[in-house]
């Protein structure tokens, strides 16, 4: 059973029933079978050679996407580049189709392991959370609770529950461990994460599987650093499904004895989403810039 | 008697360094020989020790675990790399550690079947 989204490609590679170079093949055969951004666009008629060609420039110098610069540029209406990202997303080939066609696999053999990776993903239905639509970085929030509470299962062995969601223009009391790592890209956000002394050191039990774990301040906090570690990671993967590149860098953390609050400062947003288990309660909280 | 695998493990993070380190010592025949914590010991430790095999976390301070699989690789385009991810279905970051020269990937949390299956088929054991 999984909890956690993984493409299918990574699920045959770990699976050992396609060796690295023909995922790569297969993904590189994918890619020459989309369509271009430009290419549909003059297609439709929306665009001139010249202007796609005055885009390209263009992305040389900004580092942004070809559909976002052409809306920006006056050359493109949002509705038109919409529309072609549909045509765009009509027009893909699977994986499953690629690595056929490349002959690295069988028909059969794709539909039983198609099965199989539909089986272990569609394990666990995703995490229903009602978030208002005014709540900074919606879409960010929605999958930051989605995944923390998956973790906190997976990980932790912990139903966990999100409870009401509410702004904090100050700072955030720390519960016991705070751990924080910074997104940044095309939504720039901190995820963070404020649990108690309870919460750490079930989590790290269930980590190190070990029910005698001596209590540990550091290793709980090593042990939580990790836990954002991996939900950021999976976090960004979300993310890019919807269209939304972020990077990020490793997690900080502190304990309530180095530092009782984390300040959010005046040009920020804190969306704080408490999250209760039957052990201890936690906080999940997203800052934002305002 | 074959002498054992040598691993090195490169990750910041020890409570991820440990639980890797107790999936590889549960194989017969494979040791830890040293934890790398960043991009960069990553490099000097494959030269100090030839390990038969590298797990590279992507996410490290410095020059980053996906610096460290080009460096490794350009200087020994034999190393076998094996990179442990957290970053889900990311499949952009997963095919440029492939291209890079990795030779499989491992998820975080761990599946510890999984894992071993993976470890033992690159070390052919």
């Amino acid at each position: 059973m999984s909890l956690i989204p993984k493409f299918f490609g990574q699920y045959l590679l770990e699976k050992g029933v396609l060796n690295k170079d023909q995922l790569i093949d297969a993904i590189n055969y994918q890619k020459s079978k989309i369509l271009k951004m430009g290419e549909i666009a003059t297609s439709q008629n929306y665009l001139s050679e010249k202007q796609v060609a005055k885009i390209h420039n263009e992305q040389k110098r900004t580092d942004m996407r070809f559909g976002d610069l052409a809306v920006q540029m006056g050359m493109l209406t949002q509705t038109q580049l919409e529309e072609i990202i549909t045509i765009q997303k009509n027009n893909h080939i699977y994986l499953g189709e690629a690595i056929v066609t490349c002959g690295h696999m069988d028909d059969e053999t794709l539909e039983k392991e198609l099965d199989a990776f539909k089986n272990e993903q569609r394990a666990v239905p995703p995490i229903e959370v009602i978030i208002n639509e005014d709540v900074p970085v919606k879409e960010f929030v929605e999958v930051s609770v989605d995944l923390t509470e998956k973790m906190m299962r997976r990980i932790g062995d912990m139903i966990s529950k999100s409870g009401q969601l509410k702004l904090e223009k100050e700072g955030i009391k720390n519960l016991g461990v705070i751990s924080y790592l910074e997104f940044k890209g095309d939504i720039n956000a901190r995820y963070v994460i404020n649990i108690s002394w309870e919460v750490g050191q079930e989590l790290a039990k269930k980590t190190f599987k070990k029910e005698d774990l001596p209590f540990d301040e550091e290793l709980i906090k090593d042990t939580l650093a990790e836990f954002v570690n991996v939900v950021c990671g999976n976090i960004r993967s979300k993310m890019l499904e919807q269209g939304k590149k972020m990077e990020f860098q490793p997690p900080v953390s502190f304990t309530e004895k180095t530092n009782d609050v984390l300040k959010i400062d005046s040009s920020e947003h804190a969306t704080i989403v408490p999250g209760y288990t039957q052990l201890g309660n936690y906080e999940l909280v997203v800052v934002s810039k305002k | 008697m074959s002498e054992s695998k040598k691993i090195l493990i490169a990750d910041d993070s020890r409570v991820a360094a440990h639980l890797l380190g107790e999936i590889i010592e549960s194989i017969e025949g494979c040791e830890v020989i040293d934890n790398a914590t960043s991009g960069e010991q990553a490099i000097e430790f494959y030269d100090k020790y030839k390990p038969d095999l590298v797990t590279m976390d992507l996410s490290m301070p410095g020059i980053g675990g996906m610096e460290a699989v080009r460096q490794i690789i350009e200087k020994d385009p034999s190393a076998k790399i094996i990179v442990v991810s957290s970053l889900g279905g990311a499949q952009d970051k997963l095919l440029e550690a492939l291209e890079a020269g990795a030779l499989s990937v491992v998820s975080k949390p761990f599946d510890e079947d999984k894992a071993i299956s993976v470890f033992k088929k690159l070390l052919g054991i």
